[in-house]
């Protein structure tokens, strides 16, 4: 089981005027291998629930497992304080479980959203040797360093020769995302988190990083955890999707099940993919099509039988 | 994580100090600040503290918040407080040891001091605890408004202020969202010494640098394309007035003054004293 999410709930700024419940009792988990999806609202917690994923955020209530490693905060966990006290446990091994998170971190990479406001260095090679560095590789000669960042920059579809020396800041918009991706995907994380990967890309960026991630998840990364807002890209992609509401998980579903409740998703302010909505506006006025049909091919298919068949 | 270490960021109520008019708080607070400043006897902070509970227990802030503004100057207290014992000389010794000498008037010098800084930081604080930002900038284009005979750009300078303090907040959550991208990268900022970890926000400093450009470019676009053209013929959608609110704060903020000021010049006019 790569992530298994127990009873997590969180707040920011709690005892403030600003407090505010970012996640209410959630329990989730995601198997290896999967193409996870979560959609929601803005606000309705995405953000705060993938960042528990990498242990960027420490879990306030409940528990996070990663590769079946609980990733708990030591400090406020009263069990750890117990034994701190009883000195069962010393203040090193507290921060050997320091280290231990940047190891949980290393193998679940986490894409944010606009990953290419975080590109700084001064070439497109140093900047994606960046996680290299951090996360201590054994084998830290110089020429391993170079075949890793060339793997990764070549995955994304980056020529290497070609950009290795020149700044990040030079590149164009898509090759910008594409570089600060690489610089994910070059500790070869097993688990590989995107927020949002496709905002602000015209149709075509949008295709071409749909692929990509598709591509990162067949050769480095075999489980994929994508928060997206476009049912389409959802429908088209992931394995299972989970919907949050209000800081609440819904429910977890297949994308073929989960648009069988179009009224649901319609209630909750999200949108059917398009072949969806066809469907179900053609059944309102008397027609007979599954509504779990999400792209254009089996929606014409289906369309073409229904037409084929004698009028009752 | 950051968000929670900005003191003094506008606490939102609705109160009778909330609902004051920015120049009064502005102008009284000012008042404020002089008489913590002239205030020489514990009777006279006795009623700065006075004024300020009062201030506080009408502003709905809880004093919680207020006292958070204090933390960061701790250590300025404390450094002064260690000064103090160098520099102070005179008045009968309690406690000598090399070169340090305590007396009683280190100790006076020292708690009046202290509690200055204290009075000061708190008192200024609950003006921006209470006023949002834009009101504030409102207040203080207003109170300057005269020093446009002189051709000072008073409407430019409000305007810079504004922009820098609605800054502050975005810019906060994009350092924060920049440290969790690079930490996700394996970025460490927590351990090895004060070069290290200096170098280390490099990665964070850098893109903020590059965005906070980015998003100057976008602001002075977007301005552009509204016909944004200074400050002639603008008019302003929200009118400051003054309410019987402000009266009555500049009563009461004007009797302890008074009481501050009397103490202080008393006993140079001893027809002034209480015969007790």
């Amino acid at each position: 089981m790569a992530i298994q999410i127990k009873n997590l709930s969180y707040v920011y700024s709690p005892g403030t005027p600003f407090s505010h419940l970012a996640l209410d009792d959630v329990s989730l988990e995601v198997p290896d291998g999967e193409f996870f999806g979560i959609i929601g609202h803005t606000g309705s917690g995405k953000s705060t629930l993938v960042q528990h994923f990498n242990a960027l955020i420490l879990p306030q209530k409940g528990d996070v497992m990663i590769f079946g490693q609980s990733v708990n905060n030591h400090r406020t966990d009263p069990e750890v304080r117990r034994e701190i006290k009883e000195k069962k446990r010393s203040k090193k091994q507290l921060k050997q479980d320091k280290i231990n998170l940047k190891a949980l971190r290393r193998q679940v990479g986490m894409v944010f959203q606009y990953p290419e406001y975080q590109l700084f260095a001064e070439t497109v090679f140093d900047d994606v040797a960046f996680g290299l560095k951090n996360f201590g590789e054994e084998d830290k000669s110089p020429e391993a360093l170079e075949r890793q960042v060339r793997e990764a920059l070549e995955l994304v579809g980056l020529d290497f020769d070609e950009v290795r020396n020149r700044s990040p800041f030079e590149l164009s918009g898509g090759q910008k995302r594409r570089a600060a991706i690489a610089g994910v995907i070059v500790t070869k994380p097993k688990v590989l988190i995107l927020d949002e990967p496709t905002a602000g890309l015209d149709p075509r960026g949008k295709k071409e990083i749909l692929a990509l991630i598709h591509e990162l998840k067949r050769t480095c990364s075999p489980t994929v955890i994508m928060i997206c807002h476009d049912m389409n890209e959802i429908a088209e992609h992931c394995t299972r999707v989970a919907v949050l509401e209000k800081s609440k998980v819904r429910f977890v579903l297949p994308p073929e099940e989960l648009f069988l409740r179009g009224d649901l998703i319609e209630e909750l302010g999200l949108e059917l993919p398009a072949p969806c909505r066809i469907a179900r506006a053609l059944n309102k006025r008397g027609f007979d099509l599954p509504e779990n049909l999400f792209d254009a091919a089996s929606l014409s298919r289906a369309l073409g039988e229904a037409l084929r068949r004698p009028p009752c | 994580m950051l968000r929670d270490a900005a003191f003094g960021q506008y606490y939102p109520a609705r109160s009778f100090v909330h609902s004051m008019d920015p120049r009064a708080k502005i102008l009284l607070t000012i008042l404020y600040l002089v008489a913590v400043f002239l205030a020489s006897s514990y009777t006279a902070f006795a009623a700065v503290i006075l004024f300020l509970g009062l201030a506080i227990l009408f502003s709905g802030v809880k004093l919680k918040s207020v006292l958070k503004s204090v933390k960061p100057i701790l250590f300025l207290i404390v450094f002064t407080t260690i000064i103090n014992l160098f520099f102070v000389r005179e008045g009968t010794v309690l406690f000598e040891w090399w070169i340090f000498r305590l007396t009683d008037a280190t100790l006076h010098f020292t708690a009046k001091m202290a509690l200055r800084l204290v009075l000061l930081v708190m008192g200024s604080s609950l003006l921006t605890l209470t006023t949002t930002p834009v009101a504030l900038t409102d207040g203080l284009e207003s109170l300057l408004k005269p020093l446009k005979l002189i051709r000072f750009p008073v409407h430019e300078l409000a305007l810079i202020m504004s922009i820098a303090l609605r800054f502050i907040p975005i810019l906060m959550d994009e350092t924060d969202r920049i440290i969790r991208a690079q930490k996700a990268r394996g970025a460490d900022f927590e351990s090895g010494n004060l070069f290290r970890r200096a170098k280390a926000m490099l990665p964070v400093l850098i893109p903020l640098l590059v965005s906070a450009f980015r998003r100057a470019d976008e602001l002075s676009d977007a301005m552009d394309s509204r016909c944004y053209w200074g400050a002639k013929g603008r008019t302003k959608f929200k009118q400051l007035r003054f309410s019987w609110r402000d009266l009555v704060g500049a009563l009461v903020t004007l009797v302890f003054f008074g009481l501050i000021v009397w103490d202080m010049v008393a006993p140079f006019f001893p027809i002034l004293v209480i015969p007790s």
